[in-house]
């Protein structure tokens, strides 16, 4: 009962406060897991902000420290081994120092999270309007049937079709992308004010992925929440994104409207991602390799986290470690090679796809 | 699909997994995982095989090798039939026929070192001296990148693009004439990706060999191939040289699944077909043509009778669609 009165304190507190601080500001996050080889530390120093109604992309390859970023803005990582330091406001109030009791409230109702893999994320004993149901009697405080309706609602919504019947299947009874529809059914079922993707396409084929991201879209219009859309697909970034965060073990590396990073990439990791996607090269030329792998987060030295990859490396980079500067048109990096001006042209860019 | 004999000739492919019987009644139909599928790989050339998940494009690939016996038809390796060799020929006949597998952390024995897992081939096959053994592996580990001093180690202290190397190296070692690779970069990151791809195109400009390339990603694809065949739901939509595949396709089918990828170009905003639902089961596959459930062309024809792959005219050559009306 007194979880209810919280959570519509909390959603009436961010409807009254429409004048209004930003949607979601993380400052300065870091999150350190101690281990047997010492803390570790996968999210070091990142920022950014989210406003309403705008999709914010997430990029990287595995070990970045995208998907820690997202489970640190809701609290899932577990605290022991994981540490927060920073802040993560939302309309203003810092998450990171609220009460389990007052951040349940919040989760799942005012922020909500899909997950990449749907059939580890569902409930495999609940049907899956029963799960829906849960989600919006814990938050909203309907009554069961009302609740049930409601579940029903949602999955029509996602264009689940007879959703009355499927309301009442388990998530073994249904095929990839329907569990993510799903699953997006869950996340939005409380109508809340920023839904974070986690790779919500990545294990789906691409036909499906096309109805997922379309469907995000479309519900992201109607409802205006913000957005964050974490991938390791440049493509998806290009597609959904309005202003995109590149990360390099741990390190905001560069963040740019989309247009903007497209046509002018500035850090030397994101041109070589660009270079090494198939998409963007001439077709029977080699593809541009990044030489090495990325550093396991207990093994970065001092300096740039990219320098023993990077092509532009100065002795300067592999000792100090470059600051996070943006230019006048809001495109941040952190190179101290870009910041001054003396990278060449970038050799691969977007125009370079054939339509 | 005349001149000399191709290497690898696959006519009417089937394989059907019957499901086991039960105790009472008339148990479940049979999976028609493959069902009816023809195509073939030129000396030196890859042919890419797409689809979505479920569309048997995997079970196509080990029914090349047989690691998955077919139901019926026929694989041609030079013109000798293998679905019927016996054992100890087949086993003789996989020295040109090897296969790279999608996941390089369960396709390499955790207990033998790097080394031991590329001589293995050769200790069973060439009849080698144990001196001329670790020469060739030597050269193995250089030619696909590997430090030869990383013979000693074993799997787990590689990472996932050096174990997919490791896969490579164990493929090549006998000289085979014809690779399937089994959505060999599917588990890899990009940067990693592109240093497998060029290793595999280098490895084709170099030895000359043949890949039956099955893969999920498109873009990978085009880079790749020279043929592409689309399948779905265990039939082949349609076969093509790439660039007119990927410039004008013409089963409903490729042009759909060609427009959901995604273009990393912000500044075009594709115009999308969505595909509306999911695709039916294989079990209980829809009469006809496949694709008819969930094609925005379909007429009551391709309820009734099922398109055959046949050949039109394009401009880079051949292009087989199954389609009543492309």
């Amino acid at each position: 009962m007194s979880d209810v009165a919280t959570s519509a304190a909390a959603s009436g507190a961010a409807t009254a406060a429409s004048s209004k601080p930003p949607l979601l500001e993380v400052d300065d996050l870091r999150t350190t897991f101690d281990t047997l080889v010492g803390p570790v530390r996968s999210v070091d120093g990142v920022s950014f902000s989210v406003s309403d109604g705008e999709t914010l992309g997430i990029v990287g390859e595995s070990g970045c420290g995208k998907s820690v970023t997202a489970l640190s803005i809701l609290r899932l990582v577990p605290v022991p081994p994981g540490r927060h330091a920073g802040a993560v406001r939302y309309r203003g109030r810092d998450l990171l120092a609220l009460s389990e009791r007052e951040m349940r409230a919040i989760r799942g109702d005012r922020i909500s999270m899909i997950f990449q893999e749907p059939m580890t994320s569902l409930n495999p004993v609940l049907s899956v309007g029963r799960q829906i149901a849960e989600c919006v009697q814990l938050h909203q405080g309907l009554g069961r049937a009302e609740a049930m309706r409601r579940a029903v609602e949602m999955l029509k919504l996602v264009q689940i079709p007879e959703a009355e019947r499927r309301a009442a299947e388990y998530p073994h009874q249904l095929s990839g992308g329907m569990r993510q529809r799903v699953m997006i059914a869950l996340a939005l079922s409380c109508r809340p004010e920023l839904l974070i993707a986690d790779e919500p396409t990545t294990a789906l084929d691409v036909t499906i992925q096309a109805q997922i991201l379309d469907l995000v879209k479309r519900l992201q219009r109607e409802l205006g929440m913000g957005v964050i859309m974490i991938t390791h697909d440049l493509g998806v970034v290009a597609e959904s994104c309005d202003r995109v965060v590149v990360m390099y073990a741990g390190r905001k590396v560069e963040e740019a409207g989309v247009l903007e990073l497209f046509d002018r990439p500035r850090h030397p990791y994101t041109r070589a991602l660009m270079a090494s996607m198939p998409a963007f090269s001439t077709r029977a030329a080699r593809l541009a390799e990044i030489p090495g792998l990325v550093p396991a987060p207990h093994q970065l030295g001092r300096g740039c986290a990219f320098a023993p990859r990077c092509a532009y490396a100065e002795a300067r980079c592999r000792v100090e470690r470059p600051a996070f500067t943006a230019d006048a048109a809001a495109h941040g990096v952190a190179c101290f090679v870009a910041e001054e001006g003396r990278l060449p042209a970038p050799e691969v860019t977007a125009e370079a796809v054939a339509p | 699909m005349s001149e000399a004999t191709p290497l690898l000739a696959v006519e009417k492919l089937r394989k059907h997994y019957l499901s086991p019987k039960p105790w009472i009644g008339q148990g479940r139909p049979p999976i028609q995982a493959v069902d009816d599928v023809s195509f073939t790989v030129e000396r030196g050339e890859t042919l890419a095989l797409v689809g979505e998940s479920g569309c048997g494009k995997t079970t196509t690939a080990k029914s090349v090798v047989r690691l998955v016996e077919p139901t019926s038809g026929s694989v041609k390796l030079e013109g000798e039939e293998l679905t019927t060799l016996s054992a100890e020929r087949m086993r003789q006949r996989r020295k040109d026929l090897q296969i790279v597998f999608q996941d390089p952390y369960a396709s390499l024995d955790p207990r033998m070192s790097a080394g031991d897992i590329v001589a293995e081939p050769l200790r069973n096959f060439a009849g080698m001296t144990a001196a001329e053994r670790k020469e060739r592996v030597q050269w193995l580990f250089a030619r696909v990148g590997l430090r030869p001093e990383s013979a000693a180690k074993f799997p787990h202290e590689f990472s996932g693009g050096q174990r997919q190397r490791l896969g490579i190296a164990r493929a090549l070692a006998l000289n085979p004439k014809l690779i399937v690779c089994d959505e060999p970069v599917s588990a890899l990151d990009v940067s990693v990706q592109a240093q497998v791809v060029n290793l595999l195109m280098d490895l084709q400009a170099e030895l000359g060999i043949a890949y039956l390339f099955v893969a999920h990603d498109l873009a990978v694809v085009r880079h790749i191939s020279h043929r592409v065949a689309v399948m779905y739901l265990g039939q082949m939509m349609e076969v093509a040289d790439r660039d007119t595949l990927f410039a004008a396709p013409r089963h409903p089918y490729t042009e759909i699944l060609l427009s959901a990828v995604p273009v990393p170009n912000p500044r075009i905003r594709p115009q999308r077909l969505l595909l509306q639902g999911d695709p039916p089961s294989p079990a209980n596959p829809p009469p006809g043509c496949r694709f008819h459930t969930r094609c925005p062309l379909a007429q009551p024809v391709c309820r009734e009778e099922r398109p055959p792959l046949t050949p039109r005219d394009s401009a880079g050559g051949t292009q087989w669609v199954a389609c009543h009306f492309r």
